[in-house]
């Protein structure tokens, strides 16, 4: 466990996120958790805002509609562009109005196209998984918990979508959008809430599996 | 303070109000969990922290000895701040106060006011020359809905708390303080209703006021008496609606009541 400009390491290791190297020595730029994997040096980070990558997936809400694109608010301290050329259809934008498709308001499912050196976002939708979201419920977590939620392979995530026989989409950035019978919705709430709240002891699997069976 | 909300949500907080549930599984009538800590200050006359569930809200009050307006020269003067700070809440910007951070101070003010809380009277030093002034302070710490209740409260606790402070040849010595309390008649206190379709819940939460049509705040004192009233929100009520919240208002208000003592 290491605060934000704390020593890890000196010499030869390749950097992960969440460090940084200054004149031969590597430091951490968050507080969490060192991992050290075959010379490769990273920080879980325990707490922090979604920090957009490319070919993430993320669950994003339109704030705006503009003549040629869409603003996407993505959880994050950058907000994202859907231009209406990567919408998963072709769009004459002198015939239509962008809103009338996706209106502000409206969830999307989206993936991280492109990060400009200027920290602009771009989203795309022409992927098979992208799709806009209708109905359903909608969850938000700390984005460092999303690869407890989704578990190793995506083994978690299948569990509580078989179990719970609901429609869950993920968002790397900490938005949950599920959809299903409304009991079943709440199981399945109930399953990722225990899954926020007790990311890192062990035994998790076993826990969210009595949750999910035991009725 | 503003955000687009997603319609997933709206739909969602709507369709369980329908079936008479809400998100939090609260009852219409129920409050949050409530904590209301007194003398939390020591500069501060008098302070109180309050806690509506999430939101959290410091109130100071200060005193300090000055002219009185010229159309009540015998009166004290009472003066209400809101300060809504960044640190509460991702919507709030620093810099000179927005209409809401005015709003919540104004009903605030208008609550304590109209209800006769304070003797202003008893303020008065010399006639026309020199008056007690309290400031009233709100600091929002923490925004997670329903900011009138928990300033309403909280102002009210901090006036119950404050003790004069020493004088000396017309100076003020702060942090000496006297035994003397303010001379409080009443004990104001406010209950905010949330209408979203065609339900009307109390003490509406964050989710809930960024969905709602409309609100009110009902202000009351210990006899039931109505002395201040805020509508906010584009939306409507009928005028059976209204003089139900007075009814539930007024009750709620009794139980609020008990976190002054």
């Amino acid at each position: 466990m290491v605060l934000p400009g704390e020593l890890i390491a000196e010499g030869e290791y390749k950097l992960g996120e969440g460090v940084f190297r200054e004149q031969g020595k590597i430091y951490s730029s968050v507080m969490g958790l060192v991992d050290e994997k075959k010379g490769y040096l990273r920080v879980i980070p325990l707490t922090g805002k979604y920090i957009p990558k490319v070919e993430d997936f993320v669950v994003g809400k339109i704030e705006d509609a503009q003549f040629s694109h869409w603003e996407v608010n993505i959880n994050s301290a950058y907000s994202a562009i859907l231009n209406a050329s990567d919408y998963f259809r072709e769009i004459d934008i002198f015939q239509t109005a962008l809103a009338k498709i996706l209106a502000p308001g409206d969830l999307i499912f989206a993936i991280v196209r492109e990060i400009t050196p200027t920290k602009k976002v771009y989203v795309t939708m022409a992927d098979k998984m992208a799709r806009s979201l209708k109905g359903g419920r909608l969850l938000k977590i700390s984005p460092t918990k999303v690869p407890r939620v989704i578990g190793k392979n995506s083994s978690m995530i299948s569990m509580i979508k078989k179990e719970t026989k609901c429609d869950i989409l993920v968002g790397q950035n900490g938005r949950i959008w599920l959809n299903g019978e409304a009991e079943r919705i709440n199981l399945a709430v109930k399953a990722i809430e225990l899954i926020e709240r007790e990311a890192h002891t062990a035994g998790l699997t076993k826990r969210v599996e009595d949750l999910l069976t035991v009725r | 303070m503003f955000e687009v909300v997603a319609e997933v949500k709206k739909d969602y907080i709507a369709n369980l109000l329908e079936n008479g549930k809400r998100a939090d599984e609260r009852g219409f009538d129920d409050y949050r969990p409530i904590v209301v800590e007194k003398g939390v200050s020591n500069r501060a006359e008098g302070s109180a922290l309050v806690k509506i569930g999430k939101t959290q809200v410091l109130i100071g009050v200060k005193l300090a000895i000055g002219e009185p307006f010229p159309d009540m020269p015998n009166s004290g003067v009472l003066t209400t701040n809101a300060e809504l700070i960044p640190l509460a809440s991702p919507d709030f910007e620093k810099g000179p106060p927005d209409e809401d951070t005015i709003e919540i101070a104004r009903v605030v003010d208008r609550g304590i006011r109209e209800s006769q809380c304070i003797d202003l009277d008893k303020l008065c030093i010399v006639a026309g020359e020199k008056v007690w002034i309290i400031f009233v302070d709100i600091h929002v710490l923490d925004y997670d809905g329903n900011l009138f209740d928990a300033s309403a409260l909280g102002a009210v606790a901090a006036l119950l708390d404050t003790c004069m402070p020493k004088v000396e040849e017309d100076m003020v010595i702060y942090g000496e303080k006297t035994t003397e309390r303010l001379p409080i008649l009443h004990k104001p206190v406010e209950t905010t209703f949330a209408k979203i379709n065609k339900s009307i819940v109390v003490d509406p939460s964050l989710d809930e006021e960024l969905v709602m049509d409309a609100r009110l705040t009902v202000a009351t004192d210990e006899n039931g008496t109505i002395c201040a009233m805020q509508k906010g929100g584009s939306g409507t009520f009928t005028q059976e609606e209204i003089l139900e919240i007075i009814k539930r208002g007024t009750r709620k208000g009794s139980e609020l009541r008990k976190f002054l003592e």
